[in-house]
């Protein structure tokens, strides 16, 4: 192995656990979760709703309710992350970190336009210049595969479909040049054939850009040609980490099989 | 015998300031008792369009919709006329289905026709669809705000069921549940259409849903039928070039299968349908002969494609 896993590493999520504040006092919602991403690597999440996948990503994003309580190590592009310092964290989910959700139209608003709103982020946190914002956008919306970015930063997003503004999303996502993106079930909601098209743009802007990506979703499946890693959750805890493939060809805790089982596979039929 | 028979269905839409749009463009399709018949496609494709005329809730702008052979009247004058001729429907968001202020027991009871009985008989009945559907007899006096998504979409599976339709009109009923939801509701649905015979359009874009679900697939590409059959038949043989794309683009569990294939373009805007197959745009087979509308052909597995009928002419 010539490549040092260690200095490839750009997250790395240790012994997480979070409670959040219940009626009869603190609730745990995640319990000793640990996970790692690298460089250019697109890590998955797969479970269930409530399984603690999305509170994995809220806590990484500083997006926690108050009265959360959170312990844990977490280390981000080498640093150690004090989840107590919200200016840290602030700052790292400005930059370091982006999001995008299954809904595509919660990160957009309405009245604006799409050009307005990808570039008018740029300048506020990049500092970029009318002009350059502009030309930024346009690539960006290349490295979607938007067909015709000029005409569709004049549009407003009433007028693209939900697989047009899933890939706006992503594009406005990576406008502040994060090093991670986090996917919460970003093709749930969208036919196949636009899914297979999300998919491929993900894992394009991996390897062109070195982007890495934390990818949640229930379907194991969106994962298998994907992530190259994959952590199961269930009930708040990681309950199989492994390389995709070894997960997928011999699963080892009988949640995992029963998500598998779940499916109706392509490859089933002969 | 057929139970539903949907013949030559149009549904046009005529916002103002925009063109027409023909959202559904001639489509026949037949419900058999105790039969599932799937119908998928993607966004736009005029699934649900065709959804409310099948139950009796939009007029079509042309075409017919028999019950047991019975034209039904689209739209009755009154909301009840539904319930009578026997077509429920089930809807995608449970939420917004059932009213948040009143409880599970008095919506079921809303379903429950009156020769079931007196008061006391028809609670009863209203407490036995809920046990049907896999509910406690207790969540009768809850509100719908205390229950999960899954469980509300058993309630008004429920409350479709009170009603005694022969045919169930189920438009994405699982789309907005998580996947353990959706595996129960779609037991649930299955079981009852055996036991009660009735017969049930499933409508959803999850192909693979469908396939475990459906006897008979019809998929549907911009506002047309472009291939039916016995749904293994059509998922080990899918003949349209559509339905092949449609099963490439999900992605296998398979670590060695590769990202799912893409199919080129997106679904355009039935508004602007050109001559020609309408798939025409995005097939990577389109050939000459594809300049003419095919039509649907075939006994049992049909399919609207020129490369099938080519072939069909040539064997024979
Ligand atoms: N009330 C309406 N007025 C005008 N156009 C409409 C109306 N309802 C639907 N349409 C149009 O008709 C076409 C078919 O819509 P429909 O809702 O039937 O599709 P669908 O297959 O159910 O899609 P989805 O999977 O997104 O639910 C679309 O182009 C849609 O924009
Ligand atoms: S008729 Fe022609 S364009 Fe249409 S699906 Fe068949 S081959 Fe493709
Ligand atoms: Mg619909």
């Amino acid at each position: 192995m010539s490549a040092d896993p260690d200095t490839d590493e750009l997250l790395a999520v240790e012994n997480l656990a979070v409670r959040l504040p219940g009626p009869d006092g603190p609730v745990p919602v995640l319990e000793d979760v640990s996970l790692s991403v690298r460089r250019g690597e697109i890590v998955g999440i797969a479970g269930e709703s409530g399984s603690g996948k999305s509170m994995t990503a809220r806590t990484l994003l500083d997006l926690l309710p108050t009265g959360a309580e959170v312990s844990g190590t977490l280390r981000f592009d080498g640093a150690e992350l004090d989840h107590r310092d919200r200016k840290a964290m602030h700052a790292v989910r400005g930059h370091g970190i982006a999001m995008v959700f299954q809904d595509p139209t919660a990160a957009m608003h309405p009245m604006l336009s799409v050009g307005r709103q990808l570039t008018e982020h740029m300048r506020v946190h990049l500092g970029l210049t009318r002009t350059q914002a502009k030309a930024r956008a346009v690539e960006l919306l290349e490295q979607v595969r938007l067909p015709d970015p000029e005409g569709a930063l004049r549009s407003y997003p009433h007028q693209f479909s939900g697989g047009q503004l899933q890939r706006i999303a992503i594009a406005s996502a990576l406008a502040a040049r994060p090093r991670l993106l986090i996917a919460d079930e970003p093709t749930t909601a969208l036919d196949v054939t636009v899914q297979a098209g999300i998919l491929g743009v993900l894992d394009s802007l991996r390897s062109d850009f070195d982007l890495s990506v934390l990818f949640i979703t229930h379907d194991l499946g969106v994962l298998a040609s994907l992530a190259s890693h994959t952590c199961v959750f269930q009930h708040g805890r990681v309950v199989e980490s492994a390389p995709t493939a070894d997960l997928l060809r011999s699963p080892e805790h009988p949640y995992t099989r029963a998500l598998l089982a779940a499916r109706t596979d392509p490859a089933e039929v002969p | 015998m057929s139970l539903l028979e949907l013949t030559d269905i149009a549904v046009e839409y005529h916002a103002p300031g925009r063109d027409r749009v023909r959202a559904v463009d001639g489509v026949s399709l037949e419900v058999r008792p105790g039969e599932i018949v799937g119908l998928v496609g993607e966004s736009g494709c005029g699934k649900s369009s065709l959804a409310r005329v099948a139950a009796g809730l939009a007029a079509p702008t042309a075409g017919g919709v028999r019950l047991h052979g019975e034209a039904v009247t689209p739209l009755g004058r009154r909301q009840r006329r539904r319930a009578e001729i026997g077509l429920q429907m089930v809807f995608q968001s449970p939420y917004s289905s059932l009213n948040p202020r009143r409880t599970v027991l008095s919506q079921l009871l809303d379903g429950v026709p009156a020769e079931v009985g007196d008061r006391a008989e028809r609670r009863r009945d209203a407490l036995g669809q809920l046990t049907r559907v896999g509910l406690d007899e207790a969540a009768a006096g809850r509100y719908p705000h205390q229950f999960s998504g899954g469980q509300l979409q058993r309630i008004a599976i429920a409350r479709a069921l009170a009603a005694r339709p022969r045919v169930l009109v189920a438009d994405e009923p699982v789309t907005a549940l998580d996947v353990s939801s959706q595996a129960q509701v779609v037991d649930v649905l299955a079981e009852l259409v055996e036991q009660l015979e009735v017969g049930m359009l499933f409508i959803s874009h999850d192909l693979a849903l469908v396939r475990r679900l459906a006897d008979t697939t019809a998929v549907m590409y911009l506002g047309r039928l472009v291939e039916t059959g016995p749904t293994e038949r059509v998922w080990r043989r899918p003949k349209h070039p559509y339905t092949r794309a449609l099963i490439d683009a999900i992605p296998s569990a398979d670590p060695d299968a590769g990202l799912p294939r893409v199919l080129n373009g997106e679904i355009s805007d039935p508004g602007a349908v050109h001559d020609g197959c309408r798939f025409r745009g995005r097939c990577a087979q389109a050939f000459s002969a594809c300049g003419d509308e095919p039509e649907l052909a075939g006994d049992d597995h049909t399919v609207a494609c020129w490369l099938e009928n080519e072939d069909t002419e040539r064997v024979a």
